[in-house]
């Protein structure tokens, strides 16, 4: 693929990109203004919120679940990135030999660079990191502990 | 003078359309990059400034095609625009205790040692860049410029260990953020 067959492929890209922004902007900036009857309304400029009445600040502070699901998420989204030229020759080298011992091999290569990403992922499953909602036995737990904590106290006084 | 020829070369392509459209990419995405950063330092608003990244760095992305490496764009894409930007507005989201996120100077004993780092970097950026001996060659791209399937085919016979120790890597990074993100939660 030369350098010139390559920027064309790319001009799809472009096309595309282009017919995106020109739907998004036609149909906000200029169809729309010309279709809808203009109501003023106070209500209008409030933040859409499935319909209900939005309730507080939109600024409020993240749970730490989800700094530590955005983490996880990294780390998956680097392995991707590995796997992707991975997945651009694999056809070809399967197919090189009639899908014989190399294309075993190259499978069997991203298979274990998989199942040692997977290593990862029960791990911090197991350890509940990805539960939403902390799990009855976690929540006994932490029960337990306060119960402790409390104890202490109780003794100290 | 090294990095006008490299210019040149860039604006210098095998078609006549690529020669035509080639410098109108290269300065809207040079342009889209250098102008959000610099937006980054001049705007208030954090949640303004994660989103002006994502511009720079889609910006990057854009040039990176323009030179023909595409596995590297994919990945500053795929990665630093879909993951690492997350994770900033997620800790932006985190850290904040007002109503509005507003960046504020409270150490002014700090912008004289910044403006010297900051010189200091530049400096040491702007040399290197003017002074290696960059190999410009105004020969097109090799017929097998396809960078990705190149990358692949290199994973696959002459770096396999390094591919799996890749995996390895990733796994330990992983049990590390999951172990500091844990410690963190718990104390706040």
């Amino acid at each position: 693929m030369t350098m010139a067959s390559m920027y064309f492929d790319y001009a799809n890209v472009a096309v595309f990109f282009v017919f995106a922004v020109v739907f998004v902007i036609l149909n906000i900036s200029v169809i729309s203004v010309i279709l809808r009857p203009t109501v003023e309304n106070d209500q209008k400029d409030t933040t859409y919120e499935c319909g209900e009445p939005s309730v507080g600040s939109s600024w409020v502070r993240f749970d730490m679940r989800f700094y530590t699901v955005a983490l996880v998420f990294l780390i998956f989204d680097v392995e991707v990135a590995f796997l992707y030229p991975w997945a651009v020759v694999f056809k070809d080298l399967r197919g090189a030999i009639g899908g014989s011992a190399t294309g075993v091999f190259v499978f069997l290569e991203a298979a274990i660079f998989l199942l040692i990403l997977f290593v990862g992922l029960i791990y911090v499953w197991k350890r509940g990191d990805l539960d939403w909602v902390k799990s009855s036995s976690a929540q006994e737990v932490d029960a337990r502990q306060r119960q402790m904590i409390e104890a202490k106290d109780e003794v100290r006084l | 003078m090294n990095i006008l020829n490299t210019l040149s070369i860039l604006a210098a392509a095998p078609s006549e359309a690529t020669a035509i459209w080639l410098p109108v990419f290269f300065w809207t995405f040079a342009l889209v990059s250098v102008l959000s950063s610099l937006a980054v330092l001049v705007v208030k608003d954090i949640v303004r400034c994660a989103f002006l990244i994502m511009s720079s760095l889609s910006g990057l992305a854009g040039l990176y095609l323009l030179l023909g490496a595409e596995f590297l764009a994919f990945t500053q894409i795929m990665v630093y625009v879909g993951g690492i930007l997350i994770l900033i507005l997620f800790g932006v989201m985190l850290t904040n205790r007002e109503p509005l996120l507003i960046k504020r100077m409270k150490a002014t004993g700090l912008v004289a040692p910044g403006v010297l780092a900051g010189l200091i970097l530049f400096t040491a950026i702007g040399y290197s860049v003017c002074t290696v001996d960059w190999k410009v060659t105004d020969q097109p791209l090799p017929a097998d410029a396809d960078t990705p399937a190149r990358i692949g085919n290199a994973l696959m016979s002459d770096f396999i260990l390094p591919f799996e120790m890749a995996s390895v890597l990733l796994l330990v990074a992983l049990v590390g953020a999951a172990m500091a993100a844990r410690r963190g939660g718990a104390e706040g």
